[in-house]
């Protein structure tokens, strides 16, 4: 039950017990302790109190004097001791001798000259103590099963005993005292134990925070995918921490991983398609060839009516326009002679301008090259392609840029739009054959490009996000 | 040593001009008076303002000098320390040639008053003073009439021999502790003034409640206020004059009214010789603690 709490409440819990824990221990050892310095207490008081009224009897008595050795006995009981009452004596009792009562704070308790004895079992068992063991110091008399301490101090004048003095106190009698310091202690506690149980949920819970969200963030990879796993983790150096920043990494190589895996199956499609559409324009390709040599042989030998003519005319150009298509899905990497150089960009500038002005856009251009080792035509033929896309695709007054240059021991050609963007549909076919989205084009322009590049041991790929639209293709520089 | 801390107090006094009003013609030295527990000493502030009364009617200081035993005081009057005192009608009796009667206050219409048997109000058996022999017995004081006097007597007419009647005697210095005594069960019985009885009754009916009168005694003069060998006939006159006058003055009505007395009246030649033929009878030297 407890084992499968969340750590929310797993924390906070253990951390309760261990405050009450504290509290309650530390509260019990400081009653304990007031319990017996409370006792200790009364005990020096009481001897102290004794001592003093023993000794200030001894003229009352020598002269026989009751009523002073009563006001002198009563003295304890007529102060203004309100508050301390807990801590007065129950009777003060004066014996003589022969341990009768002299005189009494309570006359009525204990008459006088009447045997102590009489006043009960506990006085009966201090008389006998008295008589057995007289002591001319004041003693405290802690007898079993009574519900009084007893404090006797002798009377002695020149060495001579004149009495005893006993003076009781309730065991009870400091109960209040005690009841009073303990609650207060508990008053005390509750309020520690006020401030310290909510500071330690909420801390208790800040810490298991992280340990949560971590959790949940844990649980949801394998049914959201990688990419759009937000996590917003707690960041520190602690373990938590640690395991955090490991997980992020985890995740960020899932992401790479999975585009990684997007990427090859794209390009493994592609290049199906390629070799597909390269088996099938050769499988055309030939019999083409000797279709339109049949329509040549027959133009030059045979005498056509114009009936003849017209429809032969007919299969000529539909045959050339088969060859056309054919043709360019055809894309072939023929090594050239002459290098990419930054003139060839240039001719590329100037024959996209037209179209730029037409748009009433603006063109950005940055070429940092010098000659490159790579086949002038073919790059060419990709610059222009991925410009007139990107003109096409901007609205009036919007804006174009490329951006030529070395990067890497490769040549990085970025074109980039700030039209509309890319739906991701649209992204997962973009460069696959007859995939066109404009009236205009024909939907091979972006084939070509990347089957050049790819014939080039290249790459290809295209970012859109709302502000621009982005084709950037990296071409390792022939060695 | 006495005088000396006094002239020094009244020094000081009179340097401060504390008391320069009320000495506005005092002159001479102060009238002491004697007092004693026949009526409720602890009112100091009652006699605060007696003593100024007194020191304006008669344009002296006076002083009022407290003791706790009757016989301090009547040693002082005679040894001619004290000019006045205010003492019980037997020791009055017992040195009536020497003393002169001053002024009797006058209680309940009549100069007189009663003793009472009282008991702790939880004894409810006591009939007499008979039904306390064998008991513990408290005397106010060995030279007082209705709180010495006036038991031994009563123990005597019933045959009994007051030194041995009791179990346990013991004087309290003054009726009031003599009731306290009884209301807290120390002793279990004892005579005292009715008029401290009463008067105590009327302003502490705590201590009064918790006793039971069991008789009342026969009526006696009340204890009088007398002047002793230094006091000449003329002063003996005008305080007499003074305190019988005090009935009639408005400003004391306040004062008789907290004395829980009527006013004082001259003495009656004889009012005392009952308590003479009492003591007479009883006829022994009172033991003193």
């Amino acid at each position: 039950m407890f084992h499968d709490l969340s750590f929310r409440y797993k924390i906070p819990l253990r951390g309760t017990v261990l405050i009450l824990i504290t509290s309650f221990a530390v509260t019990g050892a400081l009653i304990f302790r007031a319990y017996d310095d409370l006792k200790q207490d009364l005990i020096a008081n009481a001897e102290g109190l004794a001592q003093v009224m023993a000794h200030t009897l001894v003229p009352a008595m020598l002269k026989d004097d009751v009523w002073n050795s009563y006001e002198i006995i009563r003295t304890p009981f007529n102060a203004d001791l309100g508050n301390r009452q807990s801590l007065g004596a129950e009777a003060i009792v004066v014996l003589n001798n022969d341990f009768e009562v002299y005189v009494a704070s309570n006359p009525e308790a204990f008459p006088m000259l009447t045997p102590i004895a009489s006043a009960g079992t506990a006085y009966g068992k201090l008389r006998r103590h008295l008589e057995n063991q007289s002591s001319t110091e004041t003693e405290v008399v802690d007898m079993a099963e009574t519900n009084s301490l007893y404090v006797a101090s002798p009377i002695i004048s020149d060495h001579v005993q004149l009495g005893t003095l006993v003076m009781s106190y309730k065991r009870a009698g400091f109960t209040p005292r005690f009841v009073r310091f303990a609650s207060r202690a508990g008053i005390v506690t509750i309020l520690v134990l006020g401030a310290l149980v909510p500071l330690n949920w909420y801390w208790g819970a800040r810490m298991a925070a992280p340990l949560i969200k971590l959790a949940g963030c844990m649980g949801r990879i394998g049914q959201e995918s990688p990419s759009q796993l937000q996590c917003d983790l707690y960041k520190s150096k602690d373990e938590i921490g640690q395991v955090g920043a490991r997980f992020r990494d985890m995740v960020n190589e899932l992401q790479v991983k999975q585009a990684l895996e997007k990427q090859v199956i794209a390009a493994e499609r592609l290049a199906a398609v390629g070799r597909l559409t390269a088996s099938i324009g050769h499988e055309i390709n030939n019999p083409l060839g000797g279709m339109l040599n049949a329509i040549n042989t027959y133009r030059r030998y045979g005498q056509l009516d114009p009936m003849a003519e017209k429809t032969v005319s007919l299969l000529e150009r539909g045959l050339l326009q088969i060859r056309d298509t054919v043709s360019a899905l055809l894309v072939e990497a023929k090594p050239t002679s002459r290098h990419f150089g930054l003139e060839d960009a240039e001719d590329v500038r100037t024959l996209i301008t037209p179209d730029i002005q037409r748009q009433h856009a603006s063109l950005e251009w940055c070429a940092d090259i010098g000659t490159i080792p790579l086949p002038a035509t073919l790059i060419r033929q990709i610059l222009m392609n991925l410009l007139l896309n990107a003109i096409k695709a901007v609205p009036p007054h919007g804006r174009v840029g490329c951006d030529i240059r070395i990067e890497a021991g490769a040549l990085r050609l970025s074109v980039y739009n700030n039209g509309q963007p890319i739906s991701d549909d649209r992204m997962r076919h973009l460069f696959e054959p007859f995939v066109h989205y404009r009236p205009d084009g024909n939907g091979l322009g972006l084939w070509v490009c990347y089957q050049i590049v790819d014939q080039l041991g290249g790459t290809i790929d295209a970012a859109s996000d709302r502000e621009k639209t982005h084709f950037t293709a990296n071409i390792p520089l022939q060695t | 040593m006495y005088r000396l801390n006094r002239r020094r107090f009244l020094g000081l006094l009179i340097a401060g001009g504390l008391l320069h009003t009320r000495l506005v013609g005092a002159t001479g030295d102060p009238i002491r008076i004697g007092i004693t527990p026949v009526f409720l000493t602890e009112q100091t502030s009652l006699l605060r303002e007696w003593r100024d009364y007194l020191q304006e009617r008669l344009g002296r200081p006076v002083l009022f000098v407290q003791r706790d035993t009757y016989r301090e005081i009547v040693g002082n009057l005679l040894s001619r320390q004290l000019e006045f005192a205010w003492i019980c009608g037997y020791p009055y009796v017992n040195h009536r040639n020497q003393l002169a009667l001053t002024a009797t206050p006058v209680y309940a219409g009549e100069p007189l008053y009663r003793a009472y048997l009282i008991v702790p109000a939880r004894d409810l058996d006591t009939r007499s003073i008979g039904d306390l022999q064998g008991g513990v017995f408290a005397y106010a004081d060995p030279d007082s009439n209705s709180g010495f006097l006036v038991p031994r007597f009563a123990v005597k007419e019933q045959g009994g021999d007051p030194s041995r009647f009791f179990r346990k005697t013991f004087f309290t210095a003054g009726h009031r502790n003599a009731i306290e005594a009884v209301s807290t069960g120390l002793a279990d019985g004892a005579y005292v003034d009715g008029y401290v009885w009463n008067t105590l009754a009327r302003f502490n009916p705590d201590i009064t409640g918790r006793t039971r009168i069991v008789a009342r005694s026969r009526t006696f003069a009340f204890p009088p206020i007398v002047g002793g060998p230094a006091v000449s006939e003329a002063l003996n006159q005008q305080i007499q004059r003074i305190l019988v006058e005090m009935s009639q003055d408005q400003n004391a009505r306040l004062l008789l009214e907290r004395l829980n007395l009527d006013g004082f009246a001259v003495p009656e030649a004889g009012a005392y010789d009952a308590i003479a033929a009492m003591a007479q009878k009883v006829g022994e030297v009172p033991l003193v603690p």
